[in-house]
């Protein structure tokens, strides 16, 4: 049985791109942003974000976050406050935010993201 | 949304990133920054100084000045540089007085941004207290990545995300953004021409 429309939560879908040197795995990007986000607004206030990594691409290192509408901000200052993955230096740039995957791919990852869904 | 940062450092002072470098990544994330290396002539120039007597022999002409003093005697000598950018926690007394020698505070993301725990608290102590005090007497708000590499750097939308959850309001954060640091520079720009005479008179 599936949810009613008007009844699912709303979603924004982040993209974003790390900047390392070197390259990062999905898992350590899920890592990364999920201890970030728990280290800074705390476990209860972070699980209401509905954090997802949705896609991500190991070779250009870009992704899709999926997170509750309500809770975009939130989720957009805990991927600016990551300064590093495991010892190295990195900054997850916000590439832009929209309400759907399909607008997000169309605005922010024109050039034919190579991504796979998780 | 704009963004105009003013404390960013490169291989002049402390930085680990040449220039070229930080202007090239700042152009890709859209956001405008000014070295506060002191090396040029567009250059901020930066002082950390413990008496008012190590202030004196450091001062000299810039586009603008970012102070960091150590003591509240420091401090309190800080503000009579009229128009600096003061890296330092508020107090009334202080506060009154920066807003009447309009004397911005400056609000630093790089304690927040990669650290954690006790380090991370105190950043956002200083923020909140001094935020308080910046609404209560009117004093200029400043946001800054103080980004020693290109991987410091933030975009707009980023910087103005985080001053939001850290309590601004939607036109505090966009003027510690862009309006602040915008006067600051034009200040600068006229002084530096000659063409502010003193305080209250400028050549048009």
């Amino acid at each position: 049985m599936s949810i009613a429309p008007t009844l699912r939560p709303n979603k924004r879908y982040i993209a974003f791109k790390v900047n390392i040197n070197g390259a990062i795995k999905t898992q350590e990007a899920v890592k990364t942003i999920l201890r970030e986000a728990t280290a800074f607004f705390g476990e209860n206030t972070a699980s209401r974000f509905g954090l997802w990594l949705t896609e991500f691409d190991e070779q250009k290192q870009q992704g899709i976050l999926s997170c509750n509408r309500k809770y975009k901000g939130e989720a957009v200052a805990a991927l600016t406050l990551i300064g590093s993955v495991g010892s190295s230096d990195a900054s997850f740039q916000v590439l832009g935010v929209s309400g759907t995957i399909k607008a997000l791919k169309r605005k922010f990852l024109k050039d034919g993201s190579n991504m796979s869904a998780l | 949304m704009q963004f105009l940062d003013l404390c960013v450092y490169s291989t002049d002072s402390d930085g680990r990133d040449s220039r070229a470098v930080l202007e090239a990544f700042a152009k890709v994330l859209s956001s405008d920054i000014r070295f506060c290396d002191g090396a040029r002539a567009s250059d901020g120039l930066e002082i950390t100084f413990d008496k008012e007597k190590d202030l004196k022999k450091q001062l000299k002409p810039a586009l603008y000045t970012v102070l960091e003093p150590h003591s509240e005697d420091a401090a309190s000598a800080s503000v009579k540089v009229k128009h600096a950018i003061i890296r330092t926690r508020l107090n009334p007394v202080l506060a009154r007085v920066m807003a009447g020698s309009s004397c911005s505070i400056e609000l630093s993301l790089a304690p927040l941004i990669g650290s954690s725990g006790v380090r991370r608290t105190r950043a956002l102590g200083l923020i909140r207290t001094n935020l308080k005090y910046a609404r209560k007497y009117g004093v200029p708000i400043l946001a800054t990545t103080g980004a020693k590499s290109s991987l410091g750097l933030r975009t707009p939308h980023q910087v103005y995300e985080l001053l939001r959850v850290l309590g601004l309001t939607e036109d505090e954060a966009k003027s510690a953004m862009f309006e602040t640091p915008n006067n600051i520079i034009q200040h600068g720009e006229l002084a530096a021409g000659g063409k502010i005479i003193s305080e209250t008179v400028r050549l048009v």
